[in-house]
């Protein structure tokens, strides 16, 4: 009897860790609600920590920079905005847990930045619960079923017209004629923009070469570059994580490929660039540069963003997005309800968010992808920074 | 059957009793606890009891959440899905389980990765060769139109009578015949076959039961989620349920309960303990890096605070107090003996 009371004594433990999970377990408020005011509640839901920190914590820290400047200039109609920050921690079953506590706690709207898996997880919770949702996600099936979601992350379409419209640049405009090699992760996600980037190619007059699919997890390419280096390939776009998309680039340059290699949008730091280190690298980028010595950064810096975390590409995508639903609360009455943020969000049609922060202005009337514009970006060893290639390109789908 | 019924009954107690009266996000905290002691007592079936080691869980669920997909969008309807990923979990679980024949140990342990690589490589293609599934599938989740609160209570009160059912039968069949005899196979395999219990059919059998398990889980995670998508199932999501099973003490299942607990709700909890010992800027800054910190700490403290882990050491506890009331010498050699005589009965 007394070795069962043990062991229902030690059940009984886990119950104190639940409770710990409190009605705010987790959640940690990142600016102040205006003193005497109500305050527009935002929920940012990211990866703080594991995997998907090195693209999270750069959003946390853009969010807050961006609420931080609109509270400074008076905030959204007189209301300030405050930022409860929600850790995913990179599963699918804390980033659940986050967006449940998030949606419990009734924000106006929620932002940030979750990996596609725990987007993919989390959907069906979001959409349930009503709440607007404007951030940097990608799209999945799931989140397009859902009126309320926007997104400042390219779509499939967009994704391939980014690396499409670039590589145009690079071949005097017209890629008519030229064969495009292609390495992707072996995961369902990059088959959609293998799809966009093949019929975009295919209307443009090029034809899609050798698609090489790598897991995740690889340590060597070498044998793979020497296929794509006999399919006498013009060009070479990559989409990979970021550690792959150095072993691959750099496998192909030492294999001699002189074309352009294109990384798309998933991997294009300035960390990337730098160690990859070729003439001939470039990567997609709709976010403006928020590099040290830019308007972007001292905003981070004063916000309390890490140095190292504001140059990093979510940075200045999610300030945008936080200004964006600044600019869609500014047109709704307080509290604003979701049919009337989606409503103010579905007419944005060319909004410049300050600061430089995109490479070009909003437009969600054609769609729940709002990015219109994107830049190739290679790297710059004498300035040890990464440097636009040619101009931005446009990223909208013909009406 | 006593002791197991009032330990059920007690576990049962305690869990209903975080469902009456816990918030939307408490619910489902406790609703991922739910699902996770599912696949504990199915780990705990297989590695603690019948000593066969397995790393590739994480494809099992994917197996029971795929399947589950699959006769969705071949017209089948819950709960006929469920029964046909239960059994589908089942045979692929033979199939992987059959090196277990030749195998141990280590060599097993890497032989049940190898099974996990396969599994993901079909799960992947399926679901990138099915129409619209570029991103996932999206199914209807379970109580669907309700308020999150309600929703999440209906499938707590769903969960606790699968985990009832679940804690029975494991308890039943490792108590029984079947638990000695997979107890034999695990600590002297030899004198086992001496003695003429039928090893490969027992071994393959605990891998059918522990697979069809894990099987279900990973098809009520999917209706309660409302996505499957291959990326949610990863081998991170297989070591974490190996902590559960370590953590809680092998070969037992009250041990397997409350490791599921730790591990699942450890890094949702820690962040919260932290907001009494930290500044608000702190929190913001450091808090995340901190709960990390924390909880692997708290996670080597379960691991190295008792050989017998969280179940063993409440055991130590209460034999202490017990040997301190009726005032015998040589306590804590005396309780020392106590716990090695339970070791041994397990």
């Amino acid at each position: 009897m007394v070795r069962c009371v043990s062991r229902i004594g030690s059940t009984g433990v886990v119950c104190v860790l639940l409770a710990g999970c409190g009605a705010s377990g987790g959640a940690v408020p990142a600016a102040p609600a205006a003193a005497g005011g109500a305050a527009y509640k935002l929920a940012l839901i990211s990866e703080i920590t594991g995997l998907g920190s090195s693209l999270g914590v750069p959003s946390q820290a853009g969010a807050k920079a961006a609420a931080a400047a609109i509270n400074a200039a008076g905030g959204v109609k007189g209301h300030q905005l405050e930022i409860t920050v929600y850790d995913g921690q990179s599963t699918p079953t804390t980033a659940q847990a986050a967006t449940v506590q998030a949606i419990g706690d009734k924000p106006d709207v929620i932002t940030g930045f979750l990996t596609s898996g725990d987007v993919a997880a989390t959907a069906a919770s979001l959409n349930g619960s009503g709440i607007p949702y404007l951030g940097i996600n990608y799209t999945t099936t799931a989140t397009d079923a859902n009126p309320n979601w926007f997104t400042l992350s390219a779509s499939s379409y967009q994704v391939a017209a980014g690396i499409v419209n670039g590589l145009k640049g690079q071949f005097g405009g017209s890629l008519n004629g030229k064969v495009i090699a292609v390495e992707a992760v072996t995961q369902p996600t990059a088959d959609l923009s293998i799809a966009e980037l093949t019929a975009q190619l295919q209307a443009d007059g090029a034809s899609l070469g050798p698609v090489i699919r790598d897991p995740l997890t690889m340590t060597s390419w070498t044998s793979q570059a020497t296929n794509v280096m006999d399919s006498h390939a013009d060009a070479f776009v990559v989409f990979q994580s970021a550690p792959n998309v150095a072993t691959v680039v750099k496998a192909l340059g030492a294999a001699g490929f002189t074309g352009p290699m294109v990384s798309s949008d998933a991997s294009n730091s300035d960390s990337l660039l730098s160690q990859v280190n070729l003439p001939n690298f470039y990567a997609v980028r709709e976010g403006g540069n928020s590099t040290q010595g830019t308007d972007l950064y001292q905003l981070g810096i004063t916000a309390g963003g890490s140095p190292s975390a504001i140059p990093e590409t979510q940075y200045a995508p999610e300030f945008a997005a936080v200004y964006t639903i600044a600019k869609a609360l500014q047109g709704c009455n307080f509290p604003c309800t979701a049919a009337a943020f989606s409503a103010q969000v579905k007419q944005i049609s060319d909004y410049t968010p300050p600061n430089n922060s995109l490479l070009g202005p909003i437009d969600f009337t054609r769609g729940n992808a709002g990015l219109t514009a994107a830049q190739l970006f290679g790297w710059d060893p004498a300035g040890n920074k990464s440097a636009p290639q040619g101009s931005p390109v446009s990223l909208k789908k013909p009406s | 059957m006593k002791r197991l019924v009032l330990q059920t009954a007690a576990i049962i107690a305690i869990l209903a009793g975080v469902a009456l009266v816990g918030s939307s996000y408490v619910l489902y905290v406790l609703n991922a606890t739910l699902l996770a002691i599912l696949g504990a007592l199915a780990l705990n079936l297989l590695m603690g009891t019948a000593g066969v080691i397995s790393l590739g869980n994480s494809a099992f669920l994917a197996v029971g959440a795929f399947t589950s997909v699959f006769c969705l969008r071949a017209g089948l309807v819950f709960p006929l899905d469920l029964v046909v990923a239960v059994a589908a979990s089942a045979v692929v679980g033979l199939v992987i389980g059959l090196p277990a024949l030749r195998l141990r140990g280590l060599e097993l342990a890497l032989a049940t990765i190898a099974g996990y690589f396969i599994i993901t490589y079909f799960a992947n293609s399926y679901e990138s060769g099915a129409a619209g599934a570029g991103t996932g599938f999206n199914l209807t989740p379970f109580f669907a139109g309700r308020d999150l609160a309600a929703a999440q209570q209906s499938i707590a009160w769903m969960l606790i009578c699968v985990v009832a059912v679940a804690l029975i039968v494991v308890g039943e069949l490792s108590s029984h015949r079947l638990g000695r005899a997979w107890r034999l196979i695990r600590d002297q395999e030899m004198v086992a076959q001496t003695v003429g219990i039928p090893v490969v059919r027992y071994k393959l059998l605990a891998f059918a039961i522990s697979s069809a398990l894990i099987g279900m889980q990973g098809s009520l995670a999917a209706h309660i989620s409302g996505s499957v998508d291959i990326n949610q199932f990863t081998l991170a999501q297989s070591i974490a349920c190996v902590a559960m099973v370590v953590i809680g003490g092998l070969d037992s299942i009250v041990g397997a309960v409350v490791g599921a607990a730790i591990v699942t709700v450890l890094p949702l909890a820690v962040p919260n303990l932290l907001r009494g010992v930290l500044s608000a800027g702190a929190l913001t800054q450091d808090g995340p890096a901190i709960s990390e910190i924390a909880y692997a700490a708290i996670l080597i403290v379960c691991l190295i605070s008792s050989p017998w882990r969280v179940s063993g050491l409440a055991d130590r506890f209460f034999a202490f107090v017990r040997a301190r009331r009726t005032g015998a010498q040589g306590t804590s050699q005396q309780t020392y003996g106590v716990i090695n005589t339970e070791v041994v009965q397990r």
